[in-house]
């Protein structure tokens, strides 16, 4: 694919990374944090990555993060200081163990400061901070997913959910819905995807075989109501209408497993996605998106860009929560690529609103 | 000429010089042998004189006295002549005299002979009321008809004497009464054609108005069709096609042309009629026409459609029947005036053929359906027939569609009525056959086998194999082969754009092959990825034993591949490797396990980094591959072991769970390198497999080489 005017920037980490968040508290800043992912636990670190819009160039400061390898991080939607990580821990057995705990950044010390720990019996896979709501978060682990409330200084445990018993498959991923005021959560198993009725406590639908073996990640839109993005081992990304549980469409592109998919925060005609057939790729969603428009025929649904000079698989991608035409990529190699959306598709994009 | 005055022959001989030439050049001896024949010539000369004046004189002797005898005989002749003008003018005297005498009596003969003709009138006129009647009671209206013109004229004439008024009256009322029978006899639904024809002919002489007449006579003739429908459209079972089609020949069209000519006669052929009238009656004959040749083909399309339906039905009877059918139409179609009929004919016998085709064609993706099903079946049973699957389902399908185009050759036999109409072999041909049946078909199969792929299909793998194979066979003969059949049983021409079609054809098929092979790939890496992450995902890796003996799910990859490779073996062909011939130890040249054991925990980031920069393309792992053996075991493969690369990302290992990675990968190395196309890549893929369970280790100690080669061979 071309690129115009794609000059990416690129940060490099001393060690594998797979964990990858965005700054959505500020919406005038491009953040982007990211943890490193190596067994020598006292060498990890969380960087941050700040873009310069008008320079663009890279602001970053390296935090130690000396519990464990980081396996996933997320950024508090309303505090831009508070973060989530997910980390892997070496147990005195020689076995290992996966927590979370919940950070303060502070930028003048270059520290962060621990403010809880949430360690279950369970693997705790993934945790996020509540869309809307400051005090509520959730852990995803092997077999439940877990709210807690964040009250001042502890944590308690608010809400739990079995949704995996003994012998059956794994939960690996969870995600809030942004809409229905975060009441609704939807988590991924094998190649199975359930949503939840937080309030009735119920099972509120639930896509069997969405994606051939394993389905990796989703992403609800946040600009159309029942419309959720998944992706996984089939390469495929899919768009879902969950009223009607049918897949609206499918994208095909990925040369091996799609592990990441993202609406872009503001146009969800735009989806980025990456896998590890180390390629991110923008994709053309329109005759699904919130505002189906007449730059639907600028474009048809399917592929923009793809982006392939990474090296490594690439197990996630955000976009900017400041700029929405800006995104970034991290490769496992401990590169990341911040790259922004070409200029002639964000045109398309803006015109059409006219 | 001959002007020498030595030739004796000549005209200017001249003696002297002659005598003297002679006499000077010639000696004695020859001067005397040259008078000698001069005076032999000379004797010859005088005898020969002599017999031709003596001939000449008999002849003129003769002639002399022939015209003194013709001299006598005409003195005679002159005294005969004179006689008979005498004679002569006596006779004609005597005629004129006759003639004056009988004058008179000549005169009162002619009147008398007069009164008597009109006497025998006068009694024809008071007899005829009479006559009339009996004429009528026995029948005869032509008869009587005719005797009512006759006389007709006369009554009117004098119609103003009281006697013949009576007469006129009696015989108006009598004829008023023969018009009210002859309504009746050709409104009798029963009464034959001819019956009404002879009817409507009286009438008319009867002055009936012509444009009433016609119209009634079409109004009962259509009555008369009523009849006919309704028994070719009640549909008796019974007969066949030809029967039926020789009923409705027989039956409805005999009669129709009865109809026509007859009115054809009556009304249309008078001269007495006017331009209009005669355009009115020709409008409403082309109506009456127009609807009961539209009920006749409707009757007849039913018919034929209704015997298409019936899966048993004959291609032969239906084509005798379309036959029998066209030829009787055409032959009548002169008649009707107007090809119009026969055009429209013509595309019945069309519709027919095209409906014929679209039943053979389904017929046939039934039966291809059912043969997929028998592959499905028998694939399960047993692998190595899949060659004879495979020859099986091509053999059955250019056979079938060999038999089906032979059943529709029937269509354009040479002696069918309707195979010289030049439009209809084209259109049959093309449309219906080459286009209709055989590449339609065609696509169907690929369509069909490429239906297999969708997520909804589950066919077993060795199915896909076959499907793809047959695409293959299809591809590079078989649709060379039907088309051109073809083309070569129906005539057709071949145009670049026919040639398109075909090209076309080729290329769905081998892009059906493609996509099939493609699925095959992905399901058969499928389900080796599952068993690997399976393997990975469900094993404690941090707390592993040390490696004694490879996993026994590496020896079932092993099968899976093997058992693949068989599969593919017997359809495909073998393909090409990237590496070069020779090196028979190769399972042993760079192992795994001496590359890397030198590795420490710091430096494997980094030599995954620039092994990875090593590669110049990428690995594609979901990538389209070729039709060949080592191709596809090599998608299937790349598949294998990028699963076991990810997975190996998401756990934690000890030592000895990465001695068992380590181990695996080793024996990978081993049996892998036989079955793709590059070896390298196998090699670069278990290295990064191995590099990343070293990154993934908490204390990264590979095994000594030595020993795990010990246990790969003892596994």
């Amino acid at each position: 694919m071309g690129s115009e005017d794609e000059t990416s920037l690129i940060y490099g980490l001393e060690f594998p990374a797979r964990s990858l968040a965005t700054l959505s508290a500020d919406t005038d800043l491009t953040k982007f944090l990211v943890g490193t992912q190596t067994l020598k636990i006292a060498n990890n670190q969380v960087h941050v990555v700040e873009v310069n819009e008008e320079t663009s160039e890279l602001l970053t400061q390296a935090y130690p993060h000396p519990q464990g390898e980081l396996w996933h991080l997320h950024w508090s939607p309303q505090n831009d200081l508070l973060i989530s990580s997910c980390y892997n821990t070496l147990t005195q057995e020689g076995g290992t163990h996966q927590k979370c705990s919940l950070w303060n950044i502070i930028e003048d010390d270059n520290q962060l400061k621990q403010l809880t720990t949430i360690d279950t019996e369970d693997e705790t896979r993934t945790g996020y901070f509540h869309p809307t709501e400051p005090n509520k978060f959730v852990t995803v682990t092997d077999s439940r997913f877990v709210v807690w409330d964040l009250g001042k200084g502890s944590c308690s445990e608010s809400y739990t959910k079995p949704v995996s018993s003994k012998g059956s498959h794994k939960l690996t991923n969870g995600k809030w819905n942004p809409q229905e005021s975060g009441a609704a959560f939807a988590t991924l198993q094998e190649s199975c995807l359930k949503g939840w009725d937080l309030r009735s406590n119920t099972e509120a639908w639930s896509l069997e075989q969405c994606h051939t073996q394993c389905v990796r990640d989703i992403d609800y839109n946040r600009n159309k109501q029942h419309t959720l993005s998944s992706c996984g081992d089939d390469g495929l990304i899919k768009i879902w209408d969950l009223r009607s549980l049918s897949n609206v469409l499918t994208l095909s592109g990925h040369t091996h497993w799609a592990w990441c998919v993202r609406y872009n925060p503001l146009h969800d005609e735009l989806l980025l996605s990456s896998g590890s057939d180390a390629s991110g790729r923008l994709w053309w969603g329109a005759s699904v998106a919130s505002e189906p428009s007449e730059a639907a025929s600028k474009h048809s649904d399917g592929p923009l860009r793809q982006y392939t000079t990474m090296e490594d698989s690439v197990y996630v991608s955000e976009w900017s929560g400041g700029d929405p035409w800006t995104f970034a990529m991290l490769s496992y190699d401990g590169r990341l690529l911040i790259h922004r959306v070409p200029k002639s598709i964000k045109y398309d994009i803006l015109t059409q609103h006219i | 000429m001959d002007r020498s005055p030595y030739d004796i022959n000549g005209s200017n001989f001249s003696p002297d010089l002659f005598l003297q030439k002679l006499l000077k050049d010639q000696s004695l001896k020859e001067i005397m042998d040259q008078e000698e024949s001069i005076v032999k010539d000379t004797q010859s000369l005088h005898s020969d004189m002599q017999t031709l004046v003596y001939e000449n004189y008999n002849k003129f002797i003769s002639a002399t006295d022939t015209i003194r005898k013709m001299k006598v005989d005409f003195k005679q002749m002159e005294t005969e002549m004179d006689s008979l003008g005498k004679n002569m003018d006596s006779i004609t005297s005597f005629s004129d005299k006759i003639s004056t005498t009988l004058q008179t009596t000549r005169g009162q003969i002619s009147k008398l002979s007069g009164i008597h003709t009109l006497l025998k009138r006068l009694q024809f006129l008071f007899k005829l009321p009479a006559k009339l009647t009996s004429l009528m009671d026995e029948g005869k209206y032509a008869q009587a008809v005719e005797d009512y013109l006759k006389t007709q004229q006369v009554l009117n004439h004098y119609a103003h004497l009281e006697s013949f008024l009576g007469i006129q009256q009696d015989c108006n009322a009598i004829v008023s009464d023969l018009r009210n029978r002859l309504h009746c006899q050709y409104k009798n639904p029963k009464a034959s054609a001819k019956d009404m024809t002879e009817s409507i002919e009286l009438l008319l002489m009867l002055g009936e108005p012509s444009e009433d007449l016609h119209s009634e006579f079409l109004t009962h003739a259509a009555l008369r069709f009523q009849e006919h429908v309704y028994q070719l459209s009640s549909g008796d079972s019974t007969e066949d096609l030809v029967e039926y089609i020789d009923l409705a020949n027989n039956g409805f069209l005999c009669d129709l042309c009865l109809i026509v000519t007859a009115y054809n006669d009556l009304f249309l052929n008078k001269r007495s009629l006017h331009l209009s009238e005669n355009a009115t009656a020709l409008a409403r004959l082309d109506d009456f026409l127009e609807e009961r040749m539209t009920e006749w083909f409707t009757c007849i399309s039913n018919k034929i459609q209704s015997e298409q339906e019936d899966p048993q039905s004959d291609t032969m009877m239906l084509v005798r029947a379309l036959d029998r059918f066209y030829s009787k139409l055409s032959s009548v179609s002169s008649l009707l005036k107007t090809d119009n009929y026969a055009r429209r004919g013509l595309n019945l016998v069309l519709d027919a053929g095209r409906r014929q085709c679209s039943t053979q064609r389904e017929a046939l993706e039934n039966s291809f359906s059912d043969w997929v099903r028998g592959v499905r079946q028998s694939v399960g049973e047993e692998q190595s027939q899949t060659t004879e699957l495979l020859a099986g389902l091509i053999v059955n399908i250019v056979e079938k569609v060999k038999t089906a185009l032979n059943q529709l050759s029937l269509f354009i036999q040479p002696d069918r009525s309707f195979t010289s109409e030049s439009e209809f072999l084209v259109q049959f041909s093309l449309d219906c056959v080459r286009s209709g049946l055989v590449i339609k078909f065609l696509k169907h199969i690929v369509t069909a086998s490429v239906a297999f792929t969708k997520p909804t299909a589950s066919p077993s793998l060795p199915t896909l194999l076959v499907l793809a194979k047959m695409c293959m066979e299809f591809n590079s003969t078989h649709v060379h082969y039907l088309i051109g059949l073809v083309d070569e049983w129906f005539n057709v021409k071949l145009t670049s754009e026919r040639e398109d079609e075909e090209e076309e054809l080729v290329r769905l098929m081998e892009s059906g092959a493609q996509d099939l092979v493609n699925h095959y790939v992905r399901m058969q890496g499928n389900i080796i990825s599952q068993m690997v992450r399976k393997s990975i995902e469900t094993r404690d890796w941090g707390h592993s034993l040390e490696p004694r003996t490879v996993r026994p799910v590496m020896k079932r990859v092993m099968e899976e591949l093997a058992s693949s490779e068989t599969c593919l073996g017997s359809l495909f062909e073998e393909g090409e490797r990237r590496t070069q011939p020779g090196s028979g130890s190769r399972h042993h040249h760079r192992s795994v396990v001496t590359s890397t054991s030198v590795w420490s925990q710091s430096s494997a980031h980094s030599y995954t980094h620039n092994l990875n920069k090593l590669f110049s393309d990428k690995i594609e792992i979901y990538a389209p591959v070729s039709l060949t053996k080592v191709s596809v075991l090599t998608g299937i493969i790349k598949i294998a072991l990028k699963t076991l690369l990810e997975c190996i990302r998401m756990k934690t290992f000890s030592k000895f769970g990465l001695q068992q990675i380590q181990v695996d990968a080793h024996y990978l190395q081993l049996y892998l390198w036989r079955y793709v196309a590059d070896e390298n890549l196998v090699q670069l893929l278990l290295d990064e497999v191995l590099s990343s369970a070293v990154h993934r280790c908490t204390n990264p100690v590979l095994m000594e080489p030595s020993v795990v080669e010990i246990i790969c061979e003892r596994g």
